[in-house]
């Protein structure tokens, strides 16, 4: 079974960013992610005993990089994101406000 | 003193706030991005540009800016912009949350004449009467439809096949309509059948309620009969059959087709297509199987991996294409709701 590791710095890379990017791979492999001190190593092997995918670090560092760009868009827009929903849905009109239960 | 105050006066302030957003590298090009907000408004920009926004680093002043703020995925100046068009939006892409769901699903029979690999319901013998719905039963589920809020329902009856069990569907409808004097919701019914062996009392009923019938169509004789088999081997000219019947009660567009694609169905998607013209449909739905019930246990058989159906799928969209440029309307029901989405503010309830 062919077996590929990485190790990720983790102060570049916060536990939570490069497990959302592991996870991107569960549907197609094998996947773990274990803490090493300063590092964290992700490791992903073939589940049906083929090949690991050629670009498969090259596909992996850009995850980790596009799911770090997410945690600054939810860092900043965490709170905004729930009073948007509020204000907008508190302002709609059900169709019918008194339904019999 | 001047009468106008200069240019740097009205420019837009140097930060900005980024309202909620989400984005994902286009699959066939990885310096690119499609970026979208939480109303559906979206674009298509550069990687490097996605990480400049995020960073800051975007001038409020650029064209890119603009674009970006007009599609409300940032804001420069909270206290001068106003995000009362974006709440209309969210308002408007979300009001299906409003009435709650409107279709309405009533099984009445799991009773079935054919044996389809496919099935995605525990399919019965057609002498297996225990597995029809019982009376209590549908007197209970009409008092949970009535339930919902939603001024438009949608009556489907499904099986199995549910003209094993019609008395069933037409206490049902009674019961509705009569309910509905008081209720005043604006009614819609379905029933999906194969259409076989439909009677004229059954089309007189189906048509003094107004009914709509779908079935199931998955392609030319030789692909339904092998998909749909049943004792006789005559799916298909029975379908056909069961289609014009339908037709003559209830009009031309009284009468729809789903069709269900086997690992043999992505080898003839113009034939598929082609055979839906013939029989004079405007639309279609090339849909993949879906993995429930008996598809389940024979997925190693029927089914295929989602790169066959997207190879599939890119072969009928371009021969969809060229049947329409050739004068012939045809939708294809899964583009259109996609197309729906990315085009229009509002949202489309899937089914």
């Amino acid at each position: 079974m062919e077996r590929s590791q990485f190790t990720i710095d983790r102060a570049l890379y916060s536990d939570d960013v490069a497990a959302r990017a592991a996870h991107r791979y569960t549907g197609e492999l094998g996947v773990e992610v274990r803490s090493q001190g300063a590092n964290l190593t992700v490791g992903f092997w073939s589940l049906d005993g083929s090949k690991l995918p050629e670009d498969l670090w090259a596909r992996f560092s850009r995850d980790l990089l596009d799911e770090r760009l997410r945690a600054a868009v939810r860092s900043e827009t965490n709170g905004l994101q729930q009073e948007l929903l509020r204000a907008a849905l508190n302002q709609a009109q059900p169709v019918m406000p008194h339904v019999e239960v | 003193m001047s009468r106008f105050r200069p240019a740097q006066a009205f420019a837009a302030p140097s930060d900005y706030q980024l309202l909620p957003l989400r984005f994902r590298r286009l699959p066939w090009d990885h310096d690119r991005a499609f970026v979208s907000s939480m109303a559906g408004d979206w674009l298509l920009m550069k990687m490097v540009d996605v990480q400049r926004l995020v960073n800051h680093q975007l001038p409020t002043e650029s064209a890119l800016f603009a674009d970006l703020e007009a599609r409300h995925l940032t804001v420069a100046g909270t206290d001068r912009s106003s995000l009362a068009p974006l709440l209309s939006q969210i308002r408007s892409r979300k009001s299906y949350l409003m009435g709650g769901p409107a279709l309405h699903i009533f099984v009445v029979s799991l009773r079935c004449h054919h044996t389809c690999n496919y099935c995605q319901v525990s399919r019965q013998e057609t002498s297996a009467t225990a597995y029809d719905m019982e009376r209590a039963h549908a007197e209970q589920a009409v008092e949970r439809l009535f339930e919902w809020p939603s001024q438009e329902l949608t009556i489907e009856f499904q099986g199995g096949e549910p003209l094993l069990n019609f008395e069933q569907v037409k206490a049902i409808t009674r019961r509705i309509v009569e309910r509905n004097r008081s209720a005043r919701r604006t009614l819609r019914f379905v029933l999906a059948s194969t259409l076989h062996d439909l009677t004229d009392d059954q089309l007189a009923f189906l048509t003094e309620h107004r009914f709509k019938l779908s079935t199931s169509l998955d392609g030319p004789e030789w692909l339904h009969n092998a998909n749909r088999p049943r004792p006789g081997r005559d799916s298909y000219r029975r379908t056909v059959e069961g289609i014009e019947r339908g037709r003559r009660w209830l009009g031309d567009d009284g009468v729809s087709a789903l069709t269900t694609l086997t690992r043999q169905s992505l080898e003839v998607p113009e034939a598929i297509i082609d055979e839906y013209r013939k029989l004079g449909f405007h639309s279609i739905s090339l849909r993949p199987l879906s993995p429930y019930g008996f598809a389940t246990k024979t997925a190693r058989r029927t089914g295929y991996p989602t790169e066959d159906f997207l190879a599939f799928y890119r072969r009928a969209f371009d021969h969809l294409l060229s049947v329409n440029l050739a004068g012939y309307a045809m939708e294809e029901s899964y583009a259109s709701l996609l197309l729906s989405q990315l085009f229009t503010s509002f949202g489309r309830r899937h089914l």
